[in-house]
């Protein structure tokens, strides 16, 4: 029987979501709203994510050096509120392979006990 | 020229109506009250939204410019109308409600608010007979982006970070939930719900400034309790501030000296040279708050009158003249010093 499957919510994301930001980055830069769009897109609509969270994860990368940020330049100059473009940097990139190997080790090992294989 | 860039096509909208108005009533120039007429006929309707809310039905408020203004008898068939200069600096505090809004465009709002706050245009005088205030006006016509600071702020004034990294958390934050109102206006066709779902979609309040809070790096964090410490709190005047910095100059210049003197005497007994390090050490202890309370305060004073702000007067000789007295602080408290060490 396939039972509708339950929403992705904040809690299971947690601890994942800087790994799914930085592989959205991959592709091309991108400001805020557009990375949920990215994840919402990739996610089917599964992942639920209070929009704000995005936000400190993408500081706590930008410490890491992981991202970029960079005010958008507008026509407007500096009238309005801004976004900021995040883009990965080659540190980000390492780091977005070394748990894209993490994750896949995580994932055939617990398949292979559940009796899931990947 | 490139006339009204800064509007969007509602305001443009309703400065065309506008010109029409001022060509069916005859009148060379556009004036306060054509602005006003052209945005009643606005289709969007965002300006009479704003009225209607505060009571006040279009019908009404035409009824009161016909009360102060006639049509021109001569057929005035004129295609190039000036804007009247209340006109133009009624436009101009538009442009500056949406600039203190941080909003890139100018709308039906924000020229209704600066109608009325340009108050002796016929435009302000009619909605004033009609018992407005811009105080009023310009409360409902920025309840949404209102809405939207207060969303924002809840979330990061709490935030324990420099005062740049909230302002940067600030702007962020304020144009995500202005990209998700407009998604939400689309959908909700109603201001005030639209905001309502834009500000949930965020999350809750008291979690983003944890999560927030938590994302701060650790020199921030002490550069925070440094800011809390020393830097400007909020309804402080600058020389109040300085006084305080001054206090707490003294203070921490004491705290560091006095045990040095104290043990350099335990130590060695009376000499000259602890004499001497006496004397720096209290030339240090009076002039140094001093000087911090008289250079900061001439320092700001400078930058005040650099650039015109917080009431006083954009005037370069003024600058110069307390430049050429910060100059002399310095001097004069040099002097002073060595003068006071070696005698």
């Amino acid at each position: 029987m396939i039972r509708p499957m339950q929403p992705i919510d904040g809690d299971k994301l947690r601890g994942h979501l800087e790994v799914l930001i930085l592989a959205t980055l991959e592709q091309s830069e991108a400001h805020g709203l557009e990375i949920l769009r990215r994840l919402e897109a990739g996610g089917c609509g599964l992942l639920r994510l209070k929009e704000g969270s995005l936000y400190p994860a993408l500081y706590r990368l930008e410490t890491a050096g992981e991202v970029r940020a960079d005010w958008e330049k507008g026509p407007h100059g500096r009238r309005g509120a801004r976004r900021r473009i995040y883009r990965l940097t080659p540190r980000g990139g390492r780091r977005l392979a070394k748990d894209r190997g993490e994750w896949a080790t995580f994932v055939s090992t617990l398949g292979t006990i559940l009796g899931v294989p990947a | 020229m490139k006339p009204f860039h800064q509007f969007n096509e509602q305001a443009r909208k309703a400065m065309d109506l506008a010109r029409e108005e001022s060509g069916r009533l005859h009148h060379g120039f556009i004036g306060t009250e054509h602005i006003l007429l052209g945005l009643l006929r606005e289709e969007s309707g965002v300006a009479t939204g704003i009225l209607r809310s505060l009571g006040v039905d279009a019908a009404r408020v035409r009824a009161e410019i016909d009360k102060l203004i006639t049509p021109s008898p001569n057929q005035n068939t004129e295609e190039d109308r000036p804007l009247t200069p209340r006109a133009r600096t009624a436009i101009n505090h538009a442009a500056s409600e949406a600039l203190v809004l941080q909003q890139k465009n100018i709308g039906p709002e924000h020229l209704l608010v600066g109608l009325m706050r340009e108050a002796d245009g016929i435009a302000g005088i009619s909605l004033r007979n009609l018992g407005l205030t811009a105080q009023q006006v310009a409360m409902e016509a920025h309840k949404v982006r209102l809405a939207q600071f207060t969303t924002v702020e809840r979330i990061v004034r709490p935030v324990r970070a420099p005062i740049v990294r909230r302002r940067k958390m600030r702007e962020e934050l304020l144009a995500h939930l202005e990209a998700n109102y407009e998604e939400e206006l689309v959908r909700a066709k109603d201001a005030m719900t639209a905001t309502k779902l834009a500000a949930r979609r965020l999350g809750e309040a008291a979690v983003l400034t944890r999560e927030l809070e938590k994302s701060v790096p650790f020199l921030e964090r002490f550069s925070y309790g440094m800011e809390r410490r020393f830097g400007w709190r909020a309804p402080e005047t600058a020389v109040r501030w300085m006084l305080r910095s001054a206090g707490q100059l003294f203070v921490i210049v004491a705290a560091f000296s006095l045990p040095l003197v104290t043990m350099d005497f335990i130590r060695a007994g009376w000499s000259h040279a602890n004499w001497l390090a006496i004397r720096t050490i209290s030339a240090c202890l009076l002039l140094a708050p001093v000087d911090q309370f008289l250079l900061g305060v001439l320092y700001f004073k400078m930058r005040d009158t650099l650039w015109g702000v917080f009431g006083s007067r954009q005037s370069t000789p003024r600058a110069w003249l307390l430049g050429l007295l910060f100059a002399l602080v310095v001097l004069v408290s040099g002097v002073g010093f060595i003068r006071f060490v070696l005698t």
